[in-house]
C-alpha cells in the first residue's frame, strides 16, 4: 500500500508540474510578458502537429530522417564498435590509430558536409556520412574503454584456458565491455540524431532538419515547436529502445543501472 | 559661442516674430548657423556579412552616422533566422534582411517592424547581380536556351523553392506554361554549387553575387541567365526599423538621413574608398571586390511597392505567407521621404 502511494506520488509531482507549466504558458502566451509568435500557445502547437500527423507531412518527414539515422548509426556505429573493440584489446592497434582518433575526433562533422557533398554527391550518401562520423567516435571510443576496463584476473582467466579469437572475444571481450558499448551506442545514437537534423537544417528539402529550416524561412513557429516536439519524442524512443536492450543483453547489471537509457 | 548667439538673436527679434525664431534659431537656419548636435542616440544595428550590407557600413566608417549624432553598435549575423528574433524582441532596432517569407509573416504578425527604405532592387544591369548559371559548353551550345528545356535540367540553389530564388524562376517559367513544381531542385550551401555544376551532380545553379563572379572565375561556367528581367526591380532586401526608431521619428530620420548619403557613395560603384571598406567589411580580397557587380541602391531609399506586392501574393498563394498586407500595414516611408527632403536642401 505504502509502496503503491510512493509510486503514485513519484509520478503526481512532474505530471502536475508539467501541466501547471503547460497552464502557464498557455495563458501568458500573446500577453505583454512572452511572444505570441515566437512562444505560441501549447494548444496551437498541438494543433498543427495534429494537422501536419493526420496530412501525413510530418510522417513523411519522420521517415526520411530515421532512415538517415538508421544508416548512419548502422554504418559509423558498427565500425566504430569493430575498431573500437580491436583497439582495447590490442596495444598495437591503439598505438598505431590513437594519435589519428584523437586529431579526428574533436573536428566538428558538420563542418566537412560540403566536403562530403562535393565527394559524395547531392543524394543521400554524402549524408549519411556525416552521420555516420558522428556516431562512430563515440561507439569507438566507449567500446575501447569497455574492454580495457575488463579485469586483469577475467584477462588471465582466459589465458589460463587458452582462449583465443572468436572464443575470447565471444566469452570475454563482449560481455565484458557491453555496458560501456551500449553506454557508447547511447551516445552515438543521441549525437547522430542531433547531426542528423543538422544535416537536413542545411541541405536537405526533406526530413525533420528540412522542416525546421523551412519553419524559419516562414516565421511558422508552431511548425517550429511541433518539429522540435517530433524530435524530442524520436530522442526519447531511441534511447527508450536501448533500455529494453541493455535489459536483455544485460540482465545482471542492477535494476536502477538501465534507467540511464530509458 | 553658440548659446550667446542664440540669446542675442532671440533677443531682438522675440517680441516680433518669438515662435518662428525658436524655430529659426535653433535650427539655425535664419543666419546660417550650423546646427545643434543632435542628443547622441544609440542605434542597434543588426547586419547581414553581405557586400550588399556595404551600404551600411559605408555610413559607419565614412562618420555619416556619427554626424547625425547616432551611436551605431553593429551586430554581424550569421543569417536571417537570428535576425527576426533579435528584431522583434527589440534587442536590434534596425536590420537589412531579405524579402524571405518570415518577413513578411513577421510584420503580418502584429510586431511593430515596417520596411522604410530599399536597400537592394534587382534592376536590368550592363551585368548580372542575380543569375542562373550553368556549364560552359551547355551555354554556348544553346542547351538550355529554351526555358521549356529546363524542366530536364537539374537546378540547385540554397533556399530552394521559397523566397525570392524561386520567384524569380516562377516568373521565367510562367511564359512556357511550367511552374517551379516541375523543376528538379537540389538545395545545398552556396559553396558546393559550382563544384557540384562541374562535376555534373547539377545542370543549372541559382547564385547572386559574389558566387556569379566567383562561380565564373575558371573560365568553365557561364551565365545561362540573367534573372532581373524577369522580375524587374524586384525588392531583393530592405532596411527595416523595429518599434524604437518607427516611434521616434526624429533619430529615424536621422538614420534615414545618414543611410542615404552612404547609398549615394555606394553608387559611384567600385571606387577606391567603397572597395576598401566592402573587402574589409565582407572579408573579400579587394581585387575581388572590384570585379563583382555592385548591386543596385537607389539613392533616395525609394522601395519598389509594386514588386513587393507582387512578390507577396505570389507568396501567398504558395502558401508561404499567411496573409497579403495593405502597403501601409508593413512599408513606412516617411523617414525616406524626409531624409530626401533634408538632403537635398543641402544639396542645393
Amino acid at each position: 500500500m505504502r509502496t503503491r502511494g510512493a509510486g503514485r506520488a513519484r509520478w503526481l509531482v512532474p505530471t502536475v508540474f508539467w501541466v501547471v507549466v503547460l497552464v502557464v504558458w498557455e495563458f501568458s502566451s500573446g500577453g505583454n510578458v512572452v511572444s505570441r509568435l515566437f512562444f505560441p500557445p501549447p494548444s496551437a502547437i498541438a494543433s498543427t502537429f495534429v494537422r501536419q500527423m493526420r496530412n501525413g507531412e510530418m510522417l513523411g518527414h519522420l521517415k526520411l530522417t530515421m532512415t538517415r539515422l538508421a544508416l548512419g548509426f548502422a554504418i559509423g556505429g558498427s565500425t566504430g564498435l569493430l575498431l573500437g573493440l580491436w583497439m582495447g584489446w590490442s596495444r598495437t592497434a591503439r598505438e598505431i590509430a590513437s594519435p589519428v582518433l584523437a586529431a579526428l575526433h574533436p573536428l566538428p562533422k558538420l563542418s566537412l558536409l560540403p566536403l562530403l557533398l562535393v565527394v559524395f554527391g547531392l543524394g543521400e550518401q554524402s549524408k549519411v556520412v556525416v552521420i555516420a562520423l558522428s556516431a562512430f567516435f563515440p561507439m569507438l571510443i566507449n567500446a575501447m574503454a569497455g574492454v580495457r576496463q575488463i579485469d586483469d584476473l577475467t584477462w588471465e582467466v582466459a589465458e589460463h584456458y587458452h582462449a583465443r579469437g572468436m572464443t575470447l572475444l565471444r566469452r570475454v571481450i563482449l560481455p565484458g565491455s557491453l555496458p560501456m558499448v551500449l553506454a557508447g551506442a547511447q551516445l552515438a545514437l543521441n549525437s547522430g540524431l542531433t547531426v542528423t537534423v543538422a544535416v537536413e537544417l542545411l541541405s536537405a528539402q526533406k526530413g525533420l532538419g528540412a522542416t525546421l529550416w523551412l519553419a524559419w524561412q516562414t516565421l511558422r513557429t508552431t511548425e517550429l515547436y511541433a518539429t522540435l516536439f517530433v524530435i524530442a519524442v524520436l530522442g526519447v524512443l531511441t534511447n527508450a529502445v536501448l533500455g529494453l536492450l541493455s535489459r536483455v543483453l544485460i540482465p545482471w547489471r542492477a535494476k536502477g543501472e538501465h534507467d540511464e537509457y530509458a | 559661442m553658440r548659446l550667446k548667439t542664440s540669446t542675442r538673436c532671440m533677443g531682438i527679434l522675440a517680441a516680433l516674430l518669438a515662435p518662428v525664431l525658436l524655430v529659426s534659431c535653433s535650427g539655425g537656419g535664419l543666419f546660417g548657423k550650423a546646427a545643434p548636435t543632435p542628443a547622441p542616440v544609440t542605434i542597434r544595428l543588426g547586419l547581414l556579412p553581405f557586400v550588399s550590407n556595404t551600404v551600411v557600413q559605408i555610413g559607419i566608417d565614412e562618420g555619416f552616422f556619427a554626424e547625425q549624432g547616432l551611436i551605431v553598435e553593429k551586430t554581424i549575423f550569421k543569417s536571417l533566422s537570428e535576425v527576426f528574433p533579435a528584431l522583434a524582441s527589440g534587442q536590434i532596432d534596425v536590420a537589412t534582411p531579405g524579402s524571405i517569407p518570415a518577413l513578411f509573416n513577421l510584420m503580418a504578425s502584429g510586431v511593430r517592424v515596417k520596411m522604410v527604405m530599399s536597400l537592394t532592387q534587382h534592376v536590368e544591369a550592363p551585368c548580372s547581380y542575380v543569375a542562373l548559371l550553368a556549364r560552359k559548353e551547355d551555354v554556348d551550345s544553346g542547351k538550355y536556351a529554351d526555358l521549356a528545356s529546363w524542366k530536364d535540367a537539374r537546378f540547385m540553389s540554397v533556399i530552394g523553392l521559397t523566397g525570392t530564388e524561386a520567384y524569380f524562376l516562377s516568373e521565367a517559367l510562367e511564359s512556357v506554361g511550367l511552374t517551379i513544381d516541375d523543376l528538379q531542385m537540389e538545395q545545398g550551401p552556396r559553396e558546393v554549387h559550382a563544384e557540384a555544376l562541374r562535376a555534373g551532380q547539377v545542370d543549372i545553379i541559382f547564385e547572386l553575387e559574389p558566387w556569379v563572379t566567383r562561380a565564373q572565375s575558371e573560365g568553365d561556367i557561364s551565365v545561362l541567365a540573367p534573372l532581373e528581367p524577369y522580375a524587374p526591380g524586384l525588392q531583393g532586401s530592405t532596411i527595416v526599423y523595429g518599434a524604437k526608431l518607427l516611434d521616434d521619428t526624429d533619430a529615424g530620420t536621422r538614420f534615414a538621413v545618414a543611410y542615404l548619403k552612404a547609398a549615394r557613395q555606394y553608387a559611384q560603384g567600385a571606387t577606391p574608398r567603397n572597395v576598401e571598406i566592402a573587402a574589409a567589411f565582407s572579408g573579400q580580397d579587394a581585387e575581388f571586390i572590384k570585379k563583382l557587380c555592385w548591386s543596385y541602391v537607389p539613392t533616395d531609399g525609394s522601395l519598389n511597392v509594386p514588386s513587393l506586392m507582387a512578390y507577396q501574393q505570389w507568396m501567398y498563394e504558395r502558401g508561404d505567407i499567411d496573409r497579403v498586407m495593405k502597403e501601409d500595414e508593413f512599408i513606412d516611408v516617411r523617414f525616406a521621404k524626409e531624409a530626401v527632403r533634408i538632403l537635398d536642401g543641402k544639396d542645393e
